[in-house]
């Protein structure tokens, strides 16, 4: 709350002063360079704070960080902060916040700044450098703080909006990759971009009782499509990560009232078709084909997201401004999705994530597939709203259980450990079973340090 | 646009603006997308000395995971301070072995930049990838399939290419008396 107070008061006094702003439709875009120096109660860190620092609340409102704030002025002005004088004695952290710097600055996302929302965006890149954080016990919760995120604080008066966004970059979520650690921060920032374009609010509890999400859980509706617009970003500055959003649904997951994930194979019939579509790597992928496999398809993309991009978009209100946009490719938008959804919709799941549109119907009538004709129970009436984490599949494992692990190996060699059965008539062996390790975080991890 | 303070009504008017915006700013923030994290090869920390004229430092590494190999260490600074040795090197650190070197600094006299005055220690080093491959490929420790499907292909690559891994950390002081 402290940091809306400040950021409130801090609009205010500009527009006491300063009178409205000029806004602009492309969003002004700040970097800024934050040194992480030391944590600790706050009342304790004001004692000690030396002039031109400022403490930033962490989440559990008690503690802070003392940190140094600098808007960034050029490469050297980074490279300086990070208290070097060439990029090669850069950590492998840092070197990740001068690429996403290089990023940002060189243009490569700016284009689709057009398709985002006319709200007055400004965009603040808080590039945090949490180098000397390494000790746990002096920090014990920066991976968590300073976790990459895009928020946002919108404001309205009279018929202007003002749309605030800070962008956090740290590389808590990328430490281990080497070399590769630059590579994965982009990407990250590439997906923290991607929100800023989007008006969406997700459903309250989207991401289920842990509050985090897999690639492939079954997740709120709109949630689903929010997080597959972000990945659809990345993908655009990075086709190759396609692959990793292909081999995540391998399985698909529901999270349990109890924290615990129970996983199924995307064909299993447990698992709802239409649950597809709340799955953010099924989205992503439904977005990436799009735009590949359509002529001129990013654009259309695009444009299709700019029209249905509002509080309440989600992957239904996408597609069918996208056929309404497009009508010659009504029947291939329709097969991608009948493809990505395993085959598995009826003819009515479909019709109702379409509307009526004369290109589906044309090609739901030539349609064969084994769950075309399926009748299916009338949907719930706010199908976003339903969350599936409290309504687990019925012969799932109890949340407590032990999996199986069944070990076997591909046709080209490779050895797998999985909690699932391999594919069909492959021989496989079953090890003993296993506790199910709870998770309560993405920071939870028996290596994490102490 | 217009300089100085506006007259009472307007301010009584951006006083209930005010009120307006408490009410209508909404934080947003995405959640976290769940990623296994590599476990961590070297620790390292920074430790102050009593400062009096010259200031002792400490430096601490902690191998976590196996042997490390070929750590070349150099120490960077703000202007107002000069550090000796301002690099070293160590052939291996094994697995749990804490290894500790005092370092020395004395003011120079300068101003500090703008961060402040600090110590900065670089390390470059080879990790030990047998280790975190092992590590990394238990489907106890790392049960979902996809995400240590991920760690195991960035490892394997890392080693395949020999990657050496850079890591830092840096100690704020307080400014030289």
């Amino acid at each position: 709350m402290n940091r809306r107070l400040t950021l409130a008061l801090t609009l205010f006094g500009l527009l006491l002063w300063n009178g409205a702003p000029v806004w602009s439709e492309e969003p002004a875009m700040v970097y800024v360079y934050k040194a992480v120096k030391d944590y600790g109660r706050q009342a304790d860190l004001k004692k000690t704070l030396g002039s031109g620092d400022a403490i930033e609340e962490a989440e559990d409102g008690r503690n802070g960080y003392v940190i140094r704030r600098v808007e960034i002025r050029s490469e050297g002005h980074l490279l300086s902060l990070m208290g070097v004088g060439s990029e090669a004695e850069l950590s492998d952290t840092q070197k990740g916040l001068l690429e996403v710097y290089r990023m940002g600055t060189s243009g490569t996302l700016a284009d689709l700044n057009r398709f985002g929302p006319s709200n007055g965006r400004s965009i603040t890149v808080n590039l945090v450098d949490v180098t000397g954080c390494d000790d746990r016990q002096k920090f014990p919760a920066v991976r968590e703080d300073y976790w990459p995120k895009a928020s946002k604080s919108t404001t309205t008066k009279g018929n202007k909006t003002t749309t605030a966004i800070d962008i956090t970059i740290s590389g808590v979520d990328s430490q281990g990759y080497g070399a590769r650690t630059a590579r994965e921060m982009k990407a990250t920032f590439a997906h923290e971009f991607g929100h800023t374009l989007d008006q969406a609010q997700m459903e309250w509890g989207a991401y289920g009782p842990d509050g985090h999400h897999w690639q492939n859980e079954v997740i709120g509706e709109r949630a689903a499509f929010k997080e597959g617009f972000a990945n659809f970003v990345q993908l655009l500055a990075f086709p190759e990560r396609a692959r990793d959003y292909r081999a995540s649904l391998f399985h698909v997951q529901y999270e349990t009232a109890s924290r615990t994930y129970n996983r199924f194979p995307p064909d299993d019939a447990q698992v709802k078709p239409t649950d597809l579509l709340r799955v953010e790597a099924v989205t992503t992928l439904l977005l990436w084909r799009f735009a590949q496999e359509l002529g001129d398809g990013r654009e259309k993309v695009m444009r299709a997201f700019q029209e249905s991009n509002s509080y309440n978009n989600s992957l239904g209100r996408f597609l069918q401004t996208l056929v309404r946009q497009n009508p010659g490719d009504a029947a291939a938008i329709a097969k991608i999705l009948d493809e990505e959804t395993r085959k598995r919709m009826s003819n009515e799941e479909i019709r109702t994530l379409f509307g009526n549109d004369p290109g589906i119907e044309s090609f739901l009538s030539g349609r064969t597939d084994p769950g075309a004709r399926r009748v299916v129970s009338p949907p719930p009436a706010d199908p976003a709203a339903v969350i599936r984490a409290d309504q687990p599949p019925v012969s799932q494992p109890p949340p407590t259980a032990k999996v199986r692990i069944y070990k076997w190996k591909d046709k080209d060699g490779r050895l797998h450990f999985t909690d699932v059965p391999p594919p069909p008539d492959v021989p496989y062996t079953m090890m003993a079973p296993q506790p199910v390790p709870t998770v309560r975080s993405s920071g939870d991890n028996p290596f994490a340090d102490e | 646009m217009r300089s100085g303070p506006g007259s009472m009504g307007r301010r009584l008017l951006l006083a209930g603006f005010l009120l307006l915006l408490l009410a209508g700013t909404a934080g947003l923030a995405g959640a976290d997308q769940f990623r296994y994290e590599f476990p961590r090869s070297l620790v390292m920390a920074l430790h102050v000395g009593p400062a009096s004229g010259t200031m002792d430092l400490e430096a601490v590494l902690e191998s976590r995971l196996g042997t490390l190999s070929g750590l070349e260490l150099s120490i960077e600074t703000s202007p107002d301070w000069r550090c000796d040795p301002p690099s070293a090197r160590i052939p291996t650190l094994t697995e749990g072995r804490i290894q500790r070197f005092p370092l020395t600094l004395a003011p120079t006299g300068a101003r500090p930049d703008e961060l402040g005055s600090w110590v900065r220690l670089g390390v470059k080093f080879s990790p030990d990838y047998p280790r975190m491959l092992a590590t990394v490929s238990d489907p106890v420790a790392f049960p979902d399939e996809n995400e240590r499907r991920r760690l195991v292909e960035t490892a394997t690559l890392n080693q395949k290419s020999r990657v050496r891994f850079t890591d830092a950390t840096r100690l704020f002081l307080p400014a030289p008396r």
